[in-house]
């Protein structure tokens, strides 16, 4: 069903999906997928709108669970453990599976305490040193520090789209996660904010498994390593970013990928 | 001719007719603004009226007529000293020496008979309770603005009967008879004559109602809301609940007062006339205003900041205490503030558990009688004496001012937890 | 293959692909012009090849404008940037052919004695087979067809092996008299462009096999 390019190495498999398959009420959203996520590459979600790839990447850390109707079936690991079973809580399989979404959204608070808050609830620092550390780290560590380390109890709505979504990013690595899943997270920012997140997202690649889901097919070739097309519920093509957008197989990933879709 | 239909090219905008119709758009957009403008003035107009003639009768009610009386008492054989005078039992020591007789005699002296018949029998509680206050009175003799009757102060006013319009003109024009204000109305309660009573009563009457409906509503609507908008399965039992509550907030306000009555009253008999039931009964009329702003607040809080909270890793409580509340107090706030509002003017419910008695002494705590200011206004309104309708205007400014600094406390509230993203 | 949602793209495209079909008309009728002049030594018609060349040339540069336009405004990907990159170095290899047809006609007056050659019968066929090859190559670019550009790739032994022959006629010539050594020498560049021509033909053929499939025809072809 699934056409995937010639053997891919998985040894370092972070995160297995395994004929995943996800109803909204009767409605098939996602047919039997299957993938892995290593923090050795950058995996890219592309496809037309309500293909199901954000649908799909929402199961890794089980966003779909605040929608009622929404049932998933098949198997999902993290690290050999089956994110759905009952020995994995999934306060913590948040904590491991970081997110980042489509629109920027800071907390209606101070810089500070937007980083703070998840290391916080989570009890991973306890006195302000220590949190005062990680806050510091993960701003770094998402480029932000130097423009932020002078206004750090101001709102982070204040700041400008792409700082927003950086303070988004820095907010999600603040808790140390293993995996980062980024729904669209360049197409509300501008080209110059879009390549800053790039150039995040290439410098986090290797320390996180970074998944990306993407409108963007330019984006997509030039932050992923692997790229899985999606079209109507089902993963079309698997691939090589570079195979697949020079010599795709299918005829639906050449469609889309040379503009010819619908 | 079909030539040139074809090669002409058709300028459907440029036509007079469109001209016309455009000019037709601008018109109909004046009138409505006109209209608008209208309306506004309109309301303006008659709140402006409604304000400025109750003011106009109202300053009149926050003074009333008095007669000054010397009062020398050492003459009178009047004794003290600051000690007694400022014991609990003071008012009983005074009276058992004699005051009220004092005070009658030496009006008699300065106004003479006819005079002294138009100061009112309880003038010597006037005197006792500033003797009370100030303990140096009691040495020499002093001058004080005692109250005059309600005839009289109708004569004064140029109403009444003509032998007491005389009188007081008589009095006037000796410097005996004033108008003066009236500092007192707001430290009494209610009385039988206008020139004796108070707003006191009420408004603190109306303050622990308040302040009972507020507790009972605003945790009870703000926990409902919450639960139904975060947590309450989407299924008909629900479904039922959503209706009830917003049917809940449309039920006139007489209906509850017969709830009150029914099961409040049945449970606590002994608490008839209690701020304390009125409150509860207030508070159901709020709690489903509360509700309803409440789940609008929060449904008006951004999906994208829950999502965030979760995908960090917090807990459904956590995301709802950290993020969603917060985020929706100001909403609710406001609602809290429109239904207290309500509540604040509300006559009929307690009516009907028995808060318009004849209450002449400030409630001391939630579970002795009182009145409020609307069932306050409402009583006087009612009165024969003329006195009372200025003391009427008096009152529903009081009222007024209560509400505006309720709601200027809201706005203040709901601005400094308001937060933009 | 079904339209691109973006008309402007497919006709961009249309275009470039006739760019490429008139250059490779032009270069055919180069050759064989060529040919027909050095066969009959008609100057006139030798002098006309030299001037249609800078046709091809004008085509070459529009080519190119064209195939960067297309780049930078239109992100082409997969096959169509396969396309437009073949296009871009099919261009400048059809511009080469010309170059070497130009090359054969301005040879026609230093060829003396003509008739006595037995070469200048075999050259026509050798120029008929490599100007075969450029009309076959630009047939399958246009069909995005890869097994005729195999055939092609295939075709270029027989040219190959008529540059062989006609090498050995040549030199064999001018062992055996001296006289003919300058026209001799001649044709045997005349020979070498027409092979220059096949190895050309060949190159372009294997860019419509990646233009196509996205893959290098296998080495056996070669």
């Amino acid at each position: 069903m699934t056409v995937i390019h010639e053997k891919l190495e998985d040894k370092n498999a972070k995160m297995r999906a395994r004929d995943v398959s996800v109803y909204y009420g009767d409605k098939k959203a996602i047919d039997e997928v299957s993938i892995d996520i290593s923090a050795d590459y950058v995996t890219a979600f592309i496809g037309p709108s309500g293909c199901g790839k954000s649908t799909f990447l929402r199961c890794f850390n089980r966003m779909n669970d605040t929608i009622a109707v929404a049932r998933v079936e098949g198997k999902i690991e993290l690290e050999d453990e089956d994110i759905n079973g009952p020995s994995m809580d999934v306060v913590q399989l948040r904590a491991r599976v970081g997110m980042v979404f489509q629109k920027p959204n800071p907390f209606p608070k101070s810089i500070y305490d937007n980083i703070a808050y998840g290391p916080k609830i989570h009890g991973l620092a306890e006195k302000k040193p220590e949190l005062d550390e990680v806050v510091q780290k993960s701003l770094t560590r998402a480029g932000l520090w130097d423009e932020v380390k002078d206004r750090l109890d101001e709102s982070g709505t204040a700041l400008s789209g792409g700082q927003q979504q950086r303070l988004c990013i820095a907010r999600a690595i603040a808790v140390d996660p293993e995996v980062i899943l980024m729904d669209e997270p360049c197409s509300a920012l501008d080209p110059i904010a879009t390549a800053k997140i790039e150039e995040l997202i290439n410098e986090l690649s290797g320390r996180y498994a970074i998944v990306i889901v993407t409108h963007s097919m330019q984006q997509a070739a030039r932050v992923s390593q692997r790229t899985a097309f999606f079209h109507l519920g089902k993963m079309v093509e698997y691939g090589p970013t570079s195979d697949i957008f020079t010599n795709p197989i299918e005829e639906r990933t050449k469609d889309y990928i040379t503009g010819r879709y619908g | 001719m079909t030539d040139t239909a074809i090669t002409e090219p058709v300028r459907p905008t440029r036509t007079p007719e469109f001209a016309k119709r455009i000019e037709q758009r601008y018109r109909s957009e004046r009138r409505f603004r006109a209209l608008g403008l209208g309306a506004i003035i309109f309301s303006v107009a008659v709140l402006v009226f409604l304000l400025g003639n109750m003011l106009a009768n109202g300053i009149g009610g926050f003074q009333r007529a008095e007669l000054a009386v010397p009062i020398n008492f050492a003459e009178a054989g009047l004794s003290g000293d600051a000690q007694s005078l400022s014991a609990s039992g003071a008012l009983q020591a005074l009276e058992m020496q004699g005051l009220p007789d004092i005070v009658e005699f030496y009006a008699e002296q300065e106004l003479g008979e006819a005079g002294a018949a138009e100061i009112s029998g309880d003038a010597w509680r006037d005197v006792a309770s500033e003797l009370t206050q100030n303990p140096s009175l009691i040495q020499g003799e002093n001058t004080f603005q005692l109250a005059a009757s309600s005839d009289l102060a109708g004569g004064l006013s140029g109403e009444g009967s003509a032998e007491m319009q005389a009188l007081a003109g008589q009095l006037a024009s000796e410097g005996k008879l004033a108008k003066n204000w009236d500092v007192g109305f707001l430290a009494r309660s209610d009385a039988t004559s206008p020139q004796q009573v108070g707003i006191w009563g009420a408004l603190k009457g109306s303050i622990l109602t308040m302040i009972v409906t507020l507790l009972l509503a605003f945790p009870i609507g703000v926990l409902a809301a919450l639960y139904l908008e975060e947590y309450a399965p989407k299924n008909r039992w629900t479904d039922l609940i959503e209706v009830s509550i917003n049917n809940l907030a449309a039920v006139p306000s007489i209906i509850f007062g017969l709830l009150g009555l029914a099961v409040f009253l049945t449970i606590f008999p002994n608490l008839r006339s209690a701020p304390l039931i009125g409150g509860m009964t207030l508070a159901l009329m709020t709690m489903p205003v509360i509700v309803i702003s409440g789940r609008n607040a929060i449904k008006a809080v951004p999906p994208s900041i829950r999502d965030g909270a979760l995908a960090v890793g917090a807990s459904p409580v956590q995301v709802v205490f950290h993020h969603v509340l917060p985020l929706a107090l100001p909403g609710m706030l406001t609602g809290t503030i429109i239904g207290m509002a309500r509540a604040l003017g509300e006559t009929a419910p307690l009516l009907m558990i028995g808060m318009r008695a004849f209450v002449a002494t400030p409630p001391d705590g939630f579970t002795s009688p009182a009145t409020v200011l609307p069932v306050q206004i409402f009583l006087w309104s009612d009165e024969i004496d003329r006195g009372f309708v200025e003391r009427t205007s008096a009152a529903i400014i009081v009222l007024l001012l209560f509400l505006l600094l309720m709601n200027g406390l809201a706005i203040y509230l709901r601005n400094k937890f308001e937060k933009t993203w | 293959m079904s339209e691109h949602t973006v008309k402007a793209f497919d006709e961009d495209i249309t275009r470039l692909r006739g760019l490429i079909a008139e250059m490779g008309g032009l270069a055919e009728v180069a050759i064989q012009g060529a040919l027909d002049a050095l066969v009959r030594g008609d100057q006139e018609l030798a002098a006309k090849v030299v001037e249609g060349d800078t046709k091809i040339d004008a085509l070459e540069t529009e080519v190119d404008k064209l195939s960067v336009r297309i780049i930078a405004l239109r992100a082409p990907m997969a096959d169509d940037l396969r396309e437009v990159i073949a296009a871009l170095k099919i261009a400048g290899v059809v511009e080469r052919i010309g170059d070497y047809s130009k090359n054969i006609a301005k040879r026609v007056g230093s060829i003396e004695g003509r008739d006595r050659f037995e070469p200048l019968t075999l050259l026509p066929a050798m120029g008929e087979l490599a100007s075969e090859m450029v009309h076959d190559v630009l047939t399958a670019y246009a069909a995005r067809d890869p097994d005729l550009a195999r055939e092609v790739i295939a075709t270029d032994a027989k040219v190959d092996a008529f540059y062989n022959s006609i090498f050995r006629n040549l030199v064999s010539y001018m062992v055996e008299n001296p006289a003919t050594i300058s026209s001799a020498a001649q044709l045997l560049f005349v020979a070498r462009n027409l092979e220059r021509i096949g190895d050309h033909a060949t190159n372009v053929a294997e860019m419509v096999h990646f233009a196509a499939t996205g893959t290098y025809p296998p080495d056996e072809d070669r």
